[in-house]
């Protein structure tokens, strides 16, 4: 089958007094129907330029769309109008994002933002448009939905706001559904059900799901493929079980390493990874995780490593072949200041 | 001579009610929001407790009210025997230098305009530990050191740092005073997964070099059990269990602990498959209005017609693990099949 959306060599850009910022520089990857992309990363990795690139969301400028493809069902979104992108964004491809106290507008109630899109996309009339919405406040758990849906954004609690944002991402049953880091703003047990909710919806209507998240535990509960994001590009990517059981990039190590485990029965000293990410601004052709990286060669500063087939299915953009079992070797190699 | 207490903080029935008022000229007071409601525990010298619990469950204000940034409304906090909550000015300012606090925001909790060496000096000089520049300049960049950042920042302003770093920062200026209780409340929340890791093996490090005791507040379960030695979770206003660690992940006795211990992810999806979630229904209810007996029989999926009308005393099953439930000695193999539903 092919896959509904495919992301081939994404480069975003942004110009800046001090320089171009490649905030996404070379991002490839795709989602089928009915399965769960992660893409993980820290601030600033690009991880969110890359999902507002997606729905053609980044201003211009600054912003620029500087090259590559995001095929969705066979189109360039890259090459659309803006009048045929606005027919798919919000209908076709969905976007939850990730705070819900400032994506709602807080002056229309909720009624009126969910059937803004329904009588856009779905030419639904002042009724029908109402008795969908309440349905779909029903569905995402939200009680007593008719009255809610006169209510305006500040009177809900944030997982209910959440619950509207997502209401209002699949009212048009989207073939796609993008969510930026959909739960980061919300406690644990609320995290829990939008999570579940999130999953029943893909379930039932097939949707392919992309989760945008700095998450592991999130990561290793929802996705079935994880993209594992540093400074801008794709370092590792490969099946969920595959990259959790064998990381290839001393960068994925290093996170799995650094966080606790709820389940673990000793103290285990966390492995920090030192240092700090990069400036993006005019990155040397190097490894732009070579400063952090306990594994670092000479080799590792002629270049920046290309995404390699370390196993199947599993993608890493690495020169040497670290494992997790490897090692850290005690001191730099002989002429490396680390 | 007196003897010296087994326990170097006492919290014994702490209240923080805050008013709730109408009216801008003539005002009433139309109810009260109950942010702690009556709670107690002892933390040992050299311990960490852990304090965790949702958003609004009333575990910064225990912190606060702890180190009497707000006065509570009843109850007792000893440090070393003495009442906090009983001793003013001159006094109470002495024994500020003996208790402090590291933020969650390391953005708004600096001085933008203060260098940081005037930030982390300036309590040096209040309780005059150091006198003289040129002594307390020695001591900063001493305290710098200790935190792992380069002494010569001194002259630097908060915006040339990063997050991590700033919390750094945060934590020399905790430890200027030489304190011996600090309450980090969400100190690595506001930070990068890579980055909290250095902060929180820091604050283990000094643990161990300066024989500092902590109350550590934060939402995440997973840091709260890794540096804690024994857990507090929080509910409504209220302790609803305690335990060690390891104790509160492998047999949780309150139904809020055990839906909270199953909400959290754990990065292995392995495990995650196995794993069945306690899924709660609706949202905490406002502590301005919480429920009659026990706050939580709202969402229980084993509440009972008792747990409505009375609120469970907090009683000891075993080995200082505590818990407050009407059902503590079947809730362990009640919730369990409730998830399985």
């Amino acid at each position: 089958m092919a896959p509904l959306l495919e992301v081939r060599n994404l480069q975003t850009h942004f110009h800046t007094q001090d320089g171009i910022v490649k905030a996404v520089d070379g991002v490839s990857f795709a989602v089928k129907r009915g399965e769960t992309l992660g893409i993980v990363g820290e601030s600033g990795c690009g991880k969110s330029v890359t999902s507002l690139s997606m729905m053609r969301l980044i201003p211009c400028p600054p912003g620029e769309l500087a090259g590559g493809q995001i095929l969705f069902d066979g189109a360039d979104l890259l090459e659309l109008s803006e009048e045929r992108m606005r027919h798919i964004r919000g209908n076709r491809i969905a976007m939850i994002f990730q705070d819900p106290m400032t994506s709602l507008n807080p002056v229309l109630t909720v009624g009126r933002q969910i059937t803004e899109a329904l009588e856009l996309h779905l030419q639904l009339g002042r009724k029908a448009a109402l008795a969908r919405a309440t349905e779909l406040l029903h569905m995402v758990g939200i009680p007593s939905p008719s009255k809610r849906l006169e209510s305006y954004p500040h009177q809900f609690s944030g997982g209910m706001r959440q619950r509207v944002m997502i209401a209002m991402a699949i009212s048009c049953n989207p073939e796609l559904l993008i969510a930026d880091e959909p739960t980061t703003a919300l406690d644990v047990t609320i995290q829990a059900q939008i999570l579940e909710l999130i999953n029943q919806l893909r379930d039932e209507l097939q949707t392919a799901v992309i989760i945008i998240t700095h998450d592991l535990g999130v990561v290793a509960g929802m996705t079935d493929r994880v993209t594992v994001m540093y400074a801008g590009r794709v370092v590792e990517a490969g099946s969920t079980t595959e990259i959790f059981a064998n990381p290839r990039m001393p960068y994925t190590i290093g996170l799995l390493r650094s966080i606790p485990r709820l389940d673990e029965q000793e103290h285990r000293k966390l492995t920090p990874i030192r240092g700090l990410p990069p400036n993006l601004i005019d990155l040397p052709a190097i490894c732009p995780f070579s400063p952090r990286c306990d594994y670092v060669q000479h080799a590792c500063l002629h270049q920046n490593p290309p995404l390699r087939d370390v196993a199947t299915n599993h993608q890493a953009a690495c020169l040497f072949d670290i494992t997790i079992d490897t090692p850290i070797p005690e001191r730099p190699p002989e002429g490396l200041l680390v | 001579m007196g003897m010296t207490p087994p326990y170097l903080i006492e919290v014994k029935d702490l209240t923080m009610h805050f008013p709730v008022t109408r009216g801008v000229i003539l005002q009433r007071r139309v109810g009260t929001v109950k942010a702690v409601d009556g709670v107690s525990f002892q933390i040992k010298a050299g311990e960490t407790l852990g304090l965790v619990g949702e958003s609004g469950c009333g575990k910064s204000t225990t912190g606060r009210a702890i180190l009497q940034l707000y006065r509570p409304s009843a109850g007792e906090v000893r440090f070393e025997g003495v009442d906090l909550t009983r001793i003013h000015g001159e006094q109470l300012r002495r024994m500020r230098r003996q208790v402090q606090m590291i933020f969650q925001d390391p953005y708004a909790s600096l001085n933008p305009r203060m260098t940081i060496g005037d930030t982390i000096g300036e309590p040096i000089r209040v309780h005059r530990l150091r006198v003289g520049k040129g002594a307390v300049r020695e001591r900063v960049e001493e305290l710098l050191g200790l935190v792992g950042l380069n002494p010569a920042y001194a002259n630097r302003y908060p915006h040339e740092f990063s997050g991590g770093q700033r919390q750094r920062i945060g934590i020399a200026r905790a430890l200027a005073v030489e304190p011996k209780f600090v309450v980090c409340d969400e100190p690595v929340s506001a930070l990068d997964v890579s980055i909290q890791a250095q902060v929180v093996n820091l604050l283990e490090e000094l643990q161990d070099k300066l024989g500092l005791t902590y109350l550590f507040i934060a939402h995440d379960l997973s840091v709260v059990k890794h540096i804690s030695d024994r857990v507090a979770v929080m509910y409504l206003g209220k302790i609803v269990e305690l335990a060690t660690g390891v104790k509160l992940y492998s047999m949780p006795i309150h139904p809020y602990s055990q839906a909270l211990l199953s909400a959290v992810p754990i990065p292995d999806p392995k495990v995650e498959q196995q794993r069945r979630r306690i899924i709660l229904e609706g949202d905490v209810p406002s502590p301005f209005n919480p429920p009659d007996g026990c706050h939580f029989h709202t969402r229980c999926p084993i509440a009972l017609e008792q747990c409505k009308q009375e609120a469970p005393p907090f009683l000891d099953y075993g080995d200082g693990h505590s818990a407050a439930c009407w059902r503590a000695n079947e809730s362990g193999s009640l919730m369990p099949e409730v998830a399985k539903q």
